[in-house]
């Protein structure tokens, strides 16, 4: 614990109290991931800081640049692309803000997932401990930080598992891997610089989320709806990954026209979307050649189903999505 | 203004990239030395993460700072420099190992990408060579004397050095804060730097002909 | 140089630094440590390392050859700064685009969607992925590209899928999603082409 730190005071640039810098008792010591999962959350909503994320699925390397500045309760994100097309996503509380300089567009959107955080984690404890186990694993120097480790170890065969580290002092996640029952690696996302610190003020960043002069705006509403509705029933299995919401997504209408559901399901960890939409002949993708596929932890899997076209996708095992897929059905 | 245009440009009082950038390209070439001497290390990592080869990595990493130097009237002052320099340094990193792909003399054991088509590459999970044993060490005890030597300086210039470096404020405005002229800001914080400074080099010295 | 790293030099000044500084080694390692001092201090110094002094020398030079040869050319001057070259979007992309276009009024049209290489597990020849593809849309090019690699694993890129991805990833609900599963989201790009 740096003994000049505690002669500063104020973590965030903001008239928020002092952020009582104790030394954190390891959660994972205890074992209750319930805990450890509040303290990782509240995790960023205490610093403010700048680093390089950089995100390794398959043979793919993404990495972007990410401001972090709070006010209090409130924060702000912005994240930069740093490799592949130019953009910034700036997020603040629901709201959503990309810019795409490289065609002048600016896509705002609210989303109500924010709101579902909450609910998740206080849903938390019953259901994580239930398919995971947590497993202290040590400590190691992330990005010159130093942290905790600790496995989260999938009960079943139907979700991964995860290795995560957090920053000692912060509880700030530094590197997450995915890893499958074979514990080989699947996908990384780490910070290979991270630094505590607000790039400039809070105000000044939320300034620049809504300048949109020059660029052309486009708001994107979501209606959420439910299965039932349109006439599915999803006999989801007993896995633990429970109905979280369903929406017509606008990225799968673009693909497959106007009646695309989207249906989202979550074990509290991992999340897989089931996608139901009309099968078209004229449109048919790749896919149908290929059963199964996958990109990093991310799998995908299709099936037919009469006049409809089902697609599954997640960070869970292949079998987990054709158990999804198996449990739909079309009642007359 | 643009956003993205403005996109960091309410960070450039933060530090003096933009102004060595605009130095370098009106002829001065030092200023292009500094910031090179600023980011060696960093875009050195960087290409360490996709490129296994020690001499390649050196060589792309001169590469990138050449290809920065060609392209820095394109640069808008407005942007960070740093996004700027890093994306350079993958795309040229990129190049390098679609090249040596295809240059028949090369072994495989210089590149780190195995097994797949002409447009991706593998990139490495961790750095090739940064967390060695003896470059823990060395880092954890230079991290050491540094906060050592910030609890013992006096109160006044820890205070003009920390609001300048974890606040990210001007010196005007924590010439506010402090309740002091601007001068007197720049003389604290100079003497602070130099103070904590004057502790590291001793260890640096020691370290000077390795590698990494 | 303290000054200077804050860019609180006015210009003058800066010319008199940069003369000080380039004449002395010590004062390129003294810009190196005060810089490591602040990264100390914001928590990020895993690689302590300042700079190494014989490839900025040698890269002055080059440097110097360089601004020469720059010099020579007599760059255009006034013409309108082109941002760092992205290589130009595929055909395929075009193809994508346009159907997200035309889809539907009400619907988004630009769509904010990620590319990537989904590999088949297991492996099956290419030629196989000939003979079981149906025929694609009659007049424009399929935007699909399936390449067989060296370990047999077929990889295939198709945009449609790519947009049921990115859905996915937008609603992704995961208690790691604050902040890096958004953070993940957010960055998680394109394979370069």
């Amino acid at each position: 614990m740096k003994r000049w730190l505690i002669l500063w005071l104020g973590v965030c640039l903001s008239v928020a109290p002092v952020w009582a810098q104790t030394v954190a008792t390891s959660p994972a010591l205890s074992g209750d991931i319930a805990r450890w999962l509040v303290r990782m959350q509240d995790a960023s909503r205490s610093r403010a800081f700048v680093g390089t994320l950089v995100v390794n699925a398959g043979p793919v390397m993404s990495s972007s640049r990410i401001w972090h500045v709070c006010n209090g309760k409130q924060q702000i994100e912005r994240v930069e692309a740093l490799t592949g097309e130019r953009r910034s996503t700036f997020r603040h509380d629901n709201t959503v803000v990309t810019f795409l300089p490289e065609s002048r567009t600016v896509v705002r959107e609210t989303r109500d997932s924010l709101g579902l955080m909450t609910q998740l984690a206080q849903r938390a404890d019953a259901s994580l401990a239930q398919f995971y186990q947590l497993r202290p694993v040590g400590h190691e120097r992330v990005a010159g930080l130093m942290t905790d480790v600790v496995q989260l170890v999938p009960r079943d065969a139907w979700r991964f598992g995860y290795r995560i580290w957090t920053e000692r002092q912060s509880g700030l996640i530094v590197k997450l891997q995915t890893l499958d029952a074979d514990n080989r690696l699947l996908e990384q996302v780490a910070f290979s610089e991270l630094e505590f610190k607000a790039p400039l003020p809070f105000e000044q960043l939320k300034q620049l989320m809504h300048s949109t002069q020059g660029y052309q705006v486009q708001t994107q509403q979501l209606r959420a709806t439910t299965a039932q509705e349109h006439g599915w029933r999803l006999s989801a299995p007993e896995l633990g990954f429970v109905p979280v919401k369903c929406v017509h997504s606008p990225q799968a209408a673009a693909s497959h026209g106007a009646l695309s559901l989207q249906c989202i399901f979550s074990d509290g960890l991992a999340s897989l979307s089931v996608f139901m939409q009309p099968y078209d002949p004229h449109h048919l993708a790749q896919a149908e050649a290929h059963e199964q596929m996958s990109m990093g932890a991310t799998h995908m899997q299709v099936r037919r189903l009469g006049d409809w076209w089902l697609t599954a996708v997640g960070e869970v095992p292949g079998q987990t999505l054709t158990a999804f897929l198996q449990g739909l059905e079309r009642p007359q | 203004m643009n956003q993205n245009d403005v996109s960091d440009a309410l960070a450039p009082a933060m530090n003096s990239d933009t102004q060595l950038v605009e130095r370098t390209v009106a002829g001065d070439l030092r200023a292009f030395e500094l910031l090179v001497i600023k980011y060696q290390r960093r875009i050195q990592r960087l290409v360490g993460r996709m490129v296994r080869d020690v001499d390649l990595v050196e060589d792309i990493t001169q590469e990138t700072f050449i290809r920065a130097f060609r392209a820095l009237h394109q640069f808008r002052g407005d942007a960070q420099f740093y996004t700027w320099l890093y994306r350079i340094a993958v795309n040229t990193a990129k190049r390098f190992l679609l090249e040596l792909k295809h240059d028949p003399t090369v072994s495989e054991s210089a590149l780190s990408s195995r097994d797949e088509d002409d447009e991706t590459f593998t990139a490495r999970i961790e750095p090739s060579t940064d967390e060695s044993p003896e470059s823990v060490l060395a880092a954890k005890e230079i991290s050491r004397v540094i906060d050592d030597a910030l609890a013992e300086l006096p109160t006044d210039l820890r205070q003009a050095l920390v609001l300048r470096e974890m606040d990210g404020l001007s010196y005007e405005d924590i010439a506010s804060v402090m309740g002091c002229p601007i001068g007197t800001v720049r003389s604290r914080i100079f003497r602070a730097r130099e103070a904590v400074s004057a502790k590291v080099r001793p260890l640096l010295d020691r370290q000077t002909g390795k590698r990494w | 140089m303290s000054a200077l790293m804050d860019a609180e030099l006015q210009s003058s000044e800066l010319s008199q630094a940069l003369d000080a500084i380039s004449g002395s080694a010590s004062a390129r390692t003294t810009w190196d440590l005060y810089h490591l001092v602040g990264e100390s201090m914001r928590g990020g110094v895993g690689h302590c390392r300042t700079h190494d002094p014989a490839f900025v020398s040698q890269l002055r030079e080059r440097l110097q050859v360089e601004q020469a040869r720059m010099q020579q050319q007599r760059p255009l001057t006034g013409s309108a700064p082109t941002r760092a070259a992205q290589s130009p979007l595929a055909a395929n992309d075009a193809w994508w685009r346009k159907v997200a276009t035309l889809a539907s009024v009400a619907v988004l049209a630009v769509v904010v969607w990620q590319a990537g290489s989904w590999v088949r597990p297991d492996g099956q020849a290419a030629v196989e992925l000939a003979q079981t593809a149906k025929p694609a849309a009659t007049v424009e090019p399929t935007p699909v590209a399936a390449t067989p690699t060296l370990s047999g694993q077929t990889m295939l890129r198709d945009p449609r899928l790519d947009a049921l991805l990115a859905a996915h990833r937008h609603h992704g609900v995961s208690a790691l999603q604050v902040p890096t599963g958004f953070l993940r989201n957010a960055t998680f790009s394109e394979a370069d082409r």
